[in-house]
Protein backbone atom coordinates (compact mmCIF):
# COMPACT_ATOMS: atom_id res chain seq x y z
CA UNK A 1 0.00 0.00 0.00
CA UNK A 2 1.34 3.42 -1.00
CA UNK A 3 1.16 5.56 1.85
CA UNK A 4 3.03 8.86 1.58
CA UNK A 5 6.04 10.45 -0.16
CA UNK A 6 9.08 11.51 1.69
CA UNK A 7 11.44 14.06 1.09
CA UNK A 8 15.01 12.56 1.35
CA UNK A 9 19.31 12.44 0.19
CA UNK A 10 18.96 8.69 -0.41
CA UNK A 11 16.93 5.28 -0.22
CA UNK A 12 18.30 4.78 3.08
CA UNK A 13 17.41 8.05 4.74
CA UNK A 14 14.12 8.53 3.01
CA UNK A 15 13.27 4.86 4.74
CA UNK A 16 14.50 6.27 7.77
CA UNK A 17 11.92 9.45 7.55
CA UNK A 18 8.96 6.91 5.95
CA UNK A 19 8.67 4.94 9.25
CA UNK A 20 8.77 7.68 11.46
CA UNK A 21 6.12 9.54 9.10
CA UNK A 22 4.12 6.85 8.57
CA UNK A 23 4.65 3.97 10.55
CA UNK A 24 3.97 4.45 13.46
CA UNK A 25 0.31 4.80 14.52
CA UNK A 26 -0.51 1.16 12.90
CA UNK A 27 1.38 -1.90 12.48
CA UNK A 28 3.77 -2.10 10.25
CA UNK A 29 5.91 -5.04 8.41
CA UNK A 30 8.27 -3.61 6.02
CA UNK A 31 8.80 -0.37 3.87
CA UNK A 32 9.29 -0.19 0.17
CA UNK A 33 11.24 3.15 -0.82
CA UNK A 34 11.21 4.18 -4.64
CA UNK A 35 12.14 7.17 -6.35
CA UNK A 36 9.21 8.85 -7.42
CA UNK A 37 10.22 9.07 -11.28
CA UNK A 38 10.42 5.49 -11.34
CA UNK A 39 6.78 5.45 -10.46
CA UNK A 40 4.13 4.77 -13.55
CA UNK A 41 1.30 5.41 -11.87
CA UNK A 42 -2.62 5.81 -13.16
CA UNK A 43 -4.23 9.19 -13.11
CA UNK A 44 -6.36 10.22 -10.65
CA UNK A 45 -8.62 11.17 -13.50
CA UNK A 46 -9.27 7.36 -14.03
CA UNK A 47 -10.51 6.41 -10.98
CA UNK A 48 -13.56 5.56 -12.33
CA UNK A 49 -11.72 2.22 -13.55
CA UNK A 50 -11.88 1.40 -9.53
CA UNK A 51 -15.78 1.76 -9.29
CA UNK A 52 -17.88 -1.57 -9.45
CA UNK A 53 -21.31 -2.22 -9.03
CA UNK A 54 -22.98 -3.01 -6.04
CA UNK A 55 -24.06 -6.54 -7.60
CA UNK A 56 -20.80 -7.72 -7.61
CA UNK A 57 -19.35 -7.84 -3.91
CA UNK A 58 -19.24 -11.22 -3.82
CA UNK A 59 -15.77 -11.20 -6.15
CA UNK A 60 -14.57 -8.75 -3.18
CA UNK A 61 -12.88 -10.13 -0.02
CA UNK A 62 -15.68 -8.63 1.71
CA UNK A 63 -18.47 -9.86 -0.02
CA UNK A 64 -18.63 -13.29 1.54
CA UNK A 65 -20.30 -13.41 4.52
CA UNK A 66 -19.28 -16.67 6.27
CA UNK A 67 -18.03 -15.96 9.94
CA UNK A 68 -21.42 -16.48 11.32
CA UNK A 69 -21.10 -20.17 9.63
CA UNK A 70 -17.47 -20.73 10.58
CA UNK A 71 -18.56 -19.97 14.29
CA UNK A 72 -22.09 -21.87 14.06
CA UNK A 73 -19.59 -24.84 13.06
CA UNK A 74 -17.28 -24.25 15.49
CA UNK A 75 -19.69 -24.17 18.09
CA UNK A 76 -21.19 -27.14 16.80
CA UNK A 77 -17.92 -29.11 16.90
CA UNK A 78 -17.77 -27.95 20.58
CA UNK A 79 -20.80 -29.25 21.74
CA UNK B 1 21.02 -9.63 44.79
CA UNK B 2 22.64 -5.99 45.88
CA UNK B 3 19.65 -3.98 45.76
CA UNK B 4 22.74 -0.79 45.96
CA UNK B 5 24.78 -1.59 42.60
CA UNK B 6 20.97 -2.24 40.61
CA UNK B 7 20.20 1.11 41.80
CA UNK B 8 23.25 2.80 40.89
CA UNK B 9 22.84 1.07 37.27
CA UNK B 10 19.19 2.06 36.86
CA UNK B 11 20.05 6.11 37.85
CA UNK B 12 22.95 6.19 35.46
CA UNK B 13 20.99 5.13 32.84
CA UNK B 14 17.66 6.32 33.05
CA UNK B 15 19.45 9.88 33.97
CA UNK B 16 21.47 9.21 30.88
CA UNK B 17 17.79 9.28 28.76
CA UNK B 18 16.12 11.54 29.85
CA UNK B 19 18.96 14.74 29.70
CA UNK B 20 19.51 13.38 26.18
CA UNK B 21 16.13 12.86 25.59
CA UNK B 22 15.49 16.70 26.77
CA UNK B 23 18.06 17.63 24.82
CA UNK B 24 16.90 16.20 21.31
CA UNK B 25 13.78 17.45 22.01
CA UNK B 26 15.14 21.17 21.77
CA UNK B 27 15.39 20.66 18.04
CA UNK B 28 11.94 20.37 17.88
CA UNK B 29 10.65 22.66 14.90
CA UNK B 30 13.92 23.07 14.06
CA UNK B 31 15.24 20.42 12.65
CA UNK B 32 16.63 21.25 8.99
CA UNK B 33 13.49 19.40 7.21
CA UNK B 34 10.40 18.49 8.35
CA UNK B 35 10.72 14.53 7.92
CA UNK B 36 14.16 14.64 10.03
CA UNK B 37 12.29 17.21 12.37
CA UNK B 38 10.15 14.66 13.27
CA UNK B 39 12.17 11.48 13.16
CA UNK B 40 14.35 13.28 15.59
CA UNK B 41 11.57 14.16 18.17
CA UNK B 42 9.84 11.05 17.79
CA UNK B 43 13.48 9.52 19.18
CA UNK B 44 13.55 12.22 21.57
CA UNK B 45 10.48 11.01 23.34
CA UNK B 46 11.37 7.43 22.51
CA UNK B 47 14.16 8.29 24.99
CA UNK B 48 12.18 9.89 27.48
CA UNK B 49 10.02 6.49 27.53
CA UNK B 50 13.18 4.55 27.96
CA UNK B 51 14.10 6.84 31.20
CA UNK B 52 10.10 6.37 32.47
CA UNK B 53 10.78 2.82 32.65
CA UNK B 54 13.86 2.58 34.36
CA UNK B 55 12.49 5.15 37.11
CA UNK B 56 9.45 3.02 37.09
CA UNK B 57 11.51 0.03 38.08
CA UNK B 58 13.27 1.94 40.55
CA UNK B 59 10.18 2.93 42.13
CA UNK B 60 8.95 -0.49 41.98
CA UNK B 61 12.43 -1.20 44.26
CA UNK B 62 11.31 1.59 47.14
CA UNK B 63 12.47 5.17 45.17
CA UNK B 64 10.32 7.56 44.56
CA UNK B 65 7.57 8.18 42.05
CA UNK B 66 9.08 8.38 38.45
CA UNK B 67 7.72 12.18 37.81
CA UNK B 68 9.39 12.97 41.66
CA UNK B 69 12.69 11.52 40.97
CA UNK B 70 12.62 13.18 37.58
CA UNK B 71 11.52 16.51 38.29
CA UNK B 72 12.14 17.31 42.15
CA UNK B 73 16.58 16.68 42.21
CA UNK B 74 19.12 19.09 42.11
CA UNK B 75 21.56 18.86 39.12
CA UNK B 76 23.96 17.50 41.44
CA UNK B 77 21.96 14.22 42.23
CA UNK B 78 21.54 13.52 38.54
CA UNK B 79 23.85 10.48 37.52
CA UNK B 80 24.53 10.84 33.46
CA UNK B 81 27.63 11.43 31.83
CA UNK B 82 28.57 15.00 30.79
CA UNK B 83 28.19 13.92 27.03
CA UNK B 84 24.55 14.29 27.41
CA UNK B 85 24.41 17.22 28.95
CA UNK B 86 26.27 19.33 26.78
CA UNK B 87 24.03 21.82 24.46
CA UNK B 88 22.94 20.68 21.39
CA UNK B 89 25.18 22.84 19.39
CA UNK B 90 24.81 22.58 15.82
CA UNK B 91 23.10 19.71 13.84
CA UNK B 92 26.80 17.60 13.30
CA UNK B 93 27.21 17.78 16.70
CA UNK B 94 24.04 16.24 17.69
CA UNK B 95 23.91 14.16 15.43
CA UNK B 96 27.28 12.93 16.57
CA UNK B 97 26.15 12.49 19.90
CA UNK B 98 23.25 10.60 18.77
CA UNK B 99 25.27 8.56 16.47
CA UNK B 100 27.91 7.77 19.23
CA UNK B 101 25.40 7.24 22.27
CA UNK B 102 22.88 5.58 20.61
CA UNK B 103 25.57 2.81 19.97
CA UNK B 104 26.28 2.47 23.26
CA UNK B 105 22.79 2.31 24.52
CA UNK B 106 21.97 -0.10 22.04
CA UNK B 107 25.16 -2.56 23.14
CA UNK B 108 23.98 -1.88 26.68
CA UNK B 109 20.61 -3.05 26.23
CA UNK B 110 21.36 -5.76 24.01
CA UNK B 111 23.81 -6.98 27.58
CA UNK B 112 21.02 -6.47 29.40
CA UNK B 113 19.15 -8.79 27.94
CA UNK B 114 20.49 -11.46 29.29
CA UNK B 115 20.92 -10.17 32.73
CA UNK B 116 19.67 -12.12 35.96
CA UNK B 117 17.86 -9.05 36.84
CA UNK B 118 14.65 -10.02 35.65
CA UNK B 119 12.80 -6.11 35.43
CA UNK B 120 16.27 -4.99 33.53
CA UNK B 121 16.01 -8.35 30.77
CA UNK B 122 12.14 -7.69 30.19
CA UNK B 123 12.72 -4.02 29.73
CA UNK B 124 15.57 -4.57 27.36
CA UNK B 125 13.40 -6.59 25.01
CA UNK B 126 10.73 -4.01 24.82
CA UNK B 127 13.32 -1.27 23.38
CA UNK B 128 14.96 -2.98 21.17
CA UNK B 129 13.40 -2.42 18.28
CA UNK B 130 13.17 1.77 19.02
CA UNK B 131 17.01 1.40 19.65
CA UNK B 132 17.54 -0.45 16.56
CA UNK B 133 15.72 2.34 14.75
CA UNK B 134 17.60 4.70 16.10
CA UNK B 135 21.23 3.33 15.59
CA UNK B 136 19.95 3.08 11.95
CA UNK B 137 19.24 6.60 11.62
CA UNK B 138 22.18 7.42 13.00
CA UNK B 139 24.41 5.43 11.24
CA UNK B 140 22.53 7.01 7.93
CA UNK B 141 22.93 10.16 8.76
CA UNK B 142 26.87 10.10 9.20
CA UNK B 143 27.40 8.07 6.46
CA UNK B 144 25.64 10.45 4.44
CA UNK B 145 26.72 13.65 5.97
CA UNK B 146 30.20 12.88 6.40
CA UNK B 147 30.45 11.98 2.31
CA UNK B 148 28.58 14.55 1.00
CA UNK B 149 30.83 17.00 0.24
CA UNK B 150 34.44 18.65 1.91
CA UNK B 151 32.59 21.36 3.97
CA UNK B 152 30.27 18.43 5.86
CA UNK B 153 32.97 16.38 6.15
CA UNK B 154 35.09 18.52 7.67
CA UNK B 155 32.45 19.48 10.02
CA UNK B 156 31.54 15.83 11.06
CA UNK B 157 35.27 15.51 11.87
CA UNK B 158 35.18 18.63 13.82
CA UNK B 159 31.86 17.03 15.83
CA UNK B 160 33.91 13.69 16.49
CA UNK B 161 36.73 15.48 17.58
CA UNK B 162 34.67 17.44 20.54
CA UNK B 163 33.05 14.41 21.06
CA UNK B 164 35.25 11.84 21.84
CA UNK B 165 36.18 12.14 25.28
CA UNK B 166 33.15 12.88 26.39
CA UNK B 167 31.69 10.00 24.61
CA UNK B 168 34.37 7.68 26.54
CA UNK B 169 32.76 9.13 29.59
CA UNK B 170 29.43 7.20 29.02
CA UNK B 171 32.05 4.08 30.47
CA UNK B 172 32.75 5.64 33.38
CA UNK B 173 33.20 2.56 35.86
CA UNK B 174 30.81 3.14 38.77
CA UNK B 175 31.08 1.73 42.56
CA UNK B 176 29.74 -1.63 41.86
CA UNK B 177 30.97 -3.08 38.63
CA UNK B 178 32.38 -6.54 40.39
CA UNK B 179 29.16 -7.12 42.05
CA UNK B 180 27.05 -6.33 39.12
CA UNK B 181 29.30 -9.14 37.23
CA UNK B 182 29.47 -11.44 39.69
CA UNK B 183 25.81 -11.87 40.08
CA UNK B 184 24.97 -11.46 36.35
CA UNK B 185 23.25 -8.26 36.47
CA UNK B 186 25.43 -6.59 33.91
CA UNK B 187 29.11 -7.49 32.27
CA UNK B 188 30.47 -3.62 33.09
CA UNK B 189 31.44 -0.79 31.75
CA UNK B 190 34.99 -1.61 30.61
CA UNK B 191 33.27 -4.53 28.30
CA UNK B 192 30.83 -2.18 27.34
CA UNK B 193 33.18 0.15 25.95
CA UNK B 194 35.33 -2.05 24.37
CA UNK B 195 31.96 -3.83 22.33
CA UNK B 196 31.34 -0.14 21.37
CA UNK B 197 34.50 0.69 20.34
CA UNK B 198 34.91 -2.75 17.86
CA UNK B 199 31.33 -1.28 16.49
CA UNK B 200 31.56 2.56 15.96
CA UNK B 201 35.21 2.98 14.98
CA UNK B 202 34.59 1.06 11.45
CA UNK B 203 31.78 2.48 11.07
CA UNK B 204 33.59 6.14 11.30
CA UNK B 205 36.17 4.78 8.80
CA UNK B 206 33.47 3.69 6.68
CA UNK B 207 32.28 7.49 6.23
CA UNK B 208 36.12 8.55 6.15
CA UNK B 209 36.43 9.71 9.23
CA UNK B 210 39.03 9.73 11.62
CA UNK B 211 38.86 8.21 14.74
CA UNK B 212 41.19 10.54 17.18
CA UNK B 213 44.79 9.00 18.05
CA UNK B 214 44.40 6.92 21.29
CA UNK B 215 47.25 8.94 22.70
CA UNK B 216 44.59 11.37 22.92
CA UNK B 217 42.11 9.77 24.52
CA UNK B 218 41.04 11.43 27.82
CA UNK B 219 37.81 9.90 29.25
CA UNK B 220 35.87 13.13 30.44
CA UNK B 221 34.22 10.93 33.47
CA UNK B 222 32.62 12.77 36.57
CA UNK B 223 29.13 12.76 36.14
CA UNK B 224 28.10 9.04 37.30
CA UNK B 225 29.29 10.64 40.64
CA UNK B 226 27.07 13.98 40.19
CA UNK B 227 30.24 16.14 38.95
CA UNK B 228 28.55 18.17 36.28
CA UNK B 229 29.38 21.07 33.41
CA UNK B 230 27.14 24.38 34.42
CA UNK B 231 24.83 23.20 31.41
CA UNK B 232 23.05 20.60 33.37
CA UNK B 233 21.68 22.83 36.15
CA UNK B 234 20.38 25.21 33.17
CA UNK B 235 18.57 22.16 31.52
CA UNK B 236 17.16 20.64 35.15
CA UNK B 237 15.75 24.25 35.94
CA UNK B 238 13.92 24.26 32.61
CA UNK B 239 12.69 20.86 33.06
CA UNK B 240 11.65 21.01 35.96
CA UNK B 241 9.95 24.58 35.66
CA UNK B 242 5.84 23.77 35.40
CA UNK B 243 6.45 20.47 37.78
CA UNK B 244 7.76 22.88 40.53
CA UNK B 245 5.30 25.14 40.42
CA UNK B 246 2.86 22.32 42.23
CA UNK B 247 4.68 19.24 42.64
CA UNK B 248 1.37 17.32 43.86
CA UNK B 249 -0.81 18.51 40.81
CA UNK B 250 -1.95 15.46 38.90
CA UNK B 251 -1.30 15.20 35.23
Amino acid sequence: MHVGIVHAANPEMALAFAKEQFGRRGLSANIWVVNTRHVFASTYEDADIFESTSEKTYREAGGYKVMDKINQYKKAQKA
Amino acid sequence: MNEAAIKELLYKVADDQLVLGHRNSEWTGLGPILEEDIAFSSMAQDKLGHAQACYQILHEMGEAEPDQIAFSRKANQFHNCQFVELPIGEYDFSLMRHFLYDHADQIRFELFANSSFEPLAKLAKKVKGEIKYHVFHGNTWIQKLSTANEISKIRMQAALDESWNYALGIFEPGAFEEVLQNEGVFEGELALQNKWLATVCPLLEQAGLKVPEKAKWEPIYGGRKGYHTAHLEALVNEMCEVFQIDPTASW
